[in-house]
């Protein structure tokens, strides 16, 4: 994969992923794991919130979620969660549902390609 | 350098952590502003800490606050680390009491250098708080000495006069008076009456309890502020003191001198409705009579003796 300044060549920006962990491979791969492990949770955390209507802990989760995925660059999904995260502000269900399938998607896409990545090139990405 | 790390993303959390020890910085890791705050409030607390803004219980900015309420000199340098981005965001957190404003995700250079800068801040401040409290020692205490000065013994008895008769405590002052001193200074000259007086100055303040306080009041005279004593305790006090000059002489290069030193002490309890004013002149008035009397002795002001000091 190769990074560009729009991120459009794929999910995320390998580039500035390597950036943000200073060129450090091992810690890259730390990171990407906890991002894979933890990925379940914060989206099952969403759907709670979603579930229970709680609007607080649906902009803080999004809000948190928009972070992780900024570090790897991941311009789709930080702009998903960003929709999210103001959809939850305005308190629209509509807006909110449909940012929720968006977010959803884009998670999924950034999952995928990391996993991949881990799986195929495990020390080396 | 000793850091705090307060995020409760882990992501996050790791790869400062992980950056943090790689600079070479010892890091301690918290995950809400509670524990954050906390930790700050220890003694020995990291001099500085990233701080995230959004944290469940306590947030980044409410630490901020809180900090800023401290009453004291050195506060930890606040990086707050904020997913927020925007121009009033930065506004927020900075006026809320943060140095400097970090937006995530954040460019590991970029931080680097924000530490840096905020490490030179420190170190100013701290080399700013050694200068201070050399001034403050210097501005209140006797070179020579080493003793408080006469601004600030008399300030230690005005604050006396302000609490004890509150606490129904009677005050007392003792003056002492180097005897003969003009005479060591033309006989050995300057610096053994230098001497003279440093050693004096020694053997007094050895005799003081911690919450006495003995200070020089001129130039061969000092004066003893007494809380909580009366003019019995005043006496066996000053009696003390002349003790532990005159029982041995001092010495220096000039070979061994023996010293005496008189004394004057009034209290509260004699001299009632005393000022801080007429006590000194009291005690003033009982050395005078020391002097008079030969020297070498303690004297005490009576209610008698000081019928017409208020005039």
């Amino acid at each position: 994969m190769i990074a560009g300044p729009s991120g459009l060549e794929g999910p995320y920006d390998e580039v500035e992923f390597l950036d943000r962990v200073e060129g450090d491979r091992e810690l890259g791969q730390e990171i990407m794991q906890m991002f894979l492990d933890q990925c379940p949770k914060t989206l099952s955390e969403i759907d709670e919130a979603m579930r229970r209507g709680d609007l607080d802990s649906l902009g803080r989760q999004a809000h948190s979620i928009k972070g992780t995925v900024g570090i790897f660059g991941a311009r789709d999904s930080h702009a998903a969660a960003l929709g999210l995260e103001t959809a939850a502000r305005s308190g629209d269900m509509g807006t909110i549902r449909q940012a929720w399938t968006q977010l959803k998607q884009e998670i999924n896409r950034l999952t995928a390609a990391i996993q991949e990545k881990r799986g195929t090139v495990p020390c080396d990405f | 350098m000793r850091l705090l790390i307060a995020e409760d993303d882990l992501t996050y959390r790791h790869i400062l952590g992980s950056l943090l020890r790689k600079w070479g910085h010892e890091v301690e890791v918290v995950a809400d502003g509670v524990e954050a705050w906390n930790a700050l409030r220890l003694d020995g607390a990291p001099s500085m800490v990233i701080l995230d803004w959004m944290m469940p219980g306590m947030d980044g900015i409410d630490v901020c606050r809180r900090l800023r309420e401290l009453k004291q000199d050195i506060r930890p340098y606040v990086i707050l680390l904020s997913g927020k981005d925007q121009k009033k965001d930065l506004i927020n957190g900075i006026s809320s009491g943060a140095d400097d404003y970090v937006t995530k995700p954040f460019d590991p250079d970029e931080l680097r250098v924000r530490i840096l800068a905020g490490e030179r801040i420190l170190d100013l401040q701290a080399e700013s708080l050694i200068v201070m409290e050399a001034l403050r020692k210097q501005a209140s205490h006797d070179y020579l000495t080493g003793l408080p000065n006469r601004a600030n013994i008399m300030d230690v008895l005005r604050r006396e006069f302000a609490r004890s008769p509150r606490a129904g405590e009677p005050v007392s002052v003792v003056i002492a008076d180097v005897d003969n001193f003009k005479s060591i200074n033309d006989t050995f000259g300057h610096q053994v009456g230098d001497v003279v007086l440093t050693e004096v100055a020694r053997r007094m303040a050895r005799e003081m309890r911690s919450y006495e306080c003995i200070g020089r009041y001129g130039g061969e005279e000092f004066m003893a502020v007494l809380t909580d004593c009366n003019t019995q305790g005043a006496q066996i006090l000053a009696e003390r003191l002349r003790g532990a000059i005159a029982d041995r002489p001092i010495e220096c290069h000039a070979g061994q001198i023996p010293v005496t030193t008189s004394f004057g002490v009034a209290s509260t309890n004699e001299i009632r409705s005393a000022t801080q004013e007429i006590l000194v002149r009291a005690a003033d008035e009982a050395l005078y009579r020391a002097k008079r009397a030969g020297r070498n002795r303690v004297e005490c002001a009576t209610h008698i003796s000081s019928a017409n000091l208020a005039s």
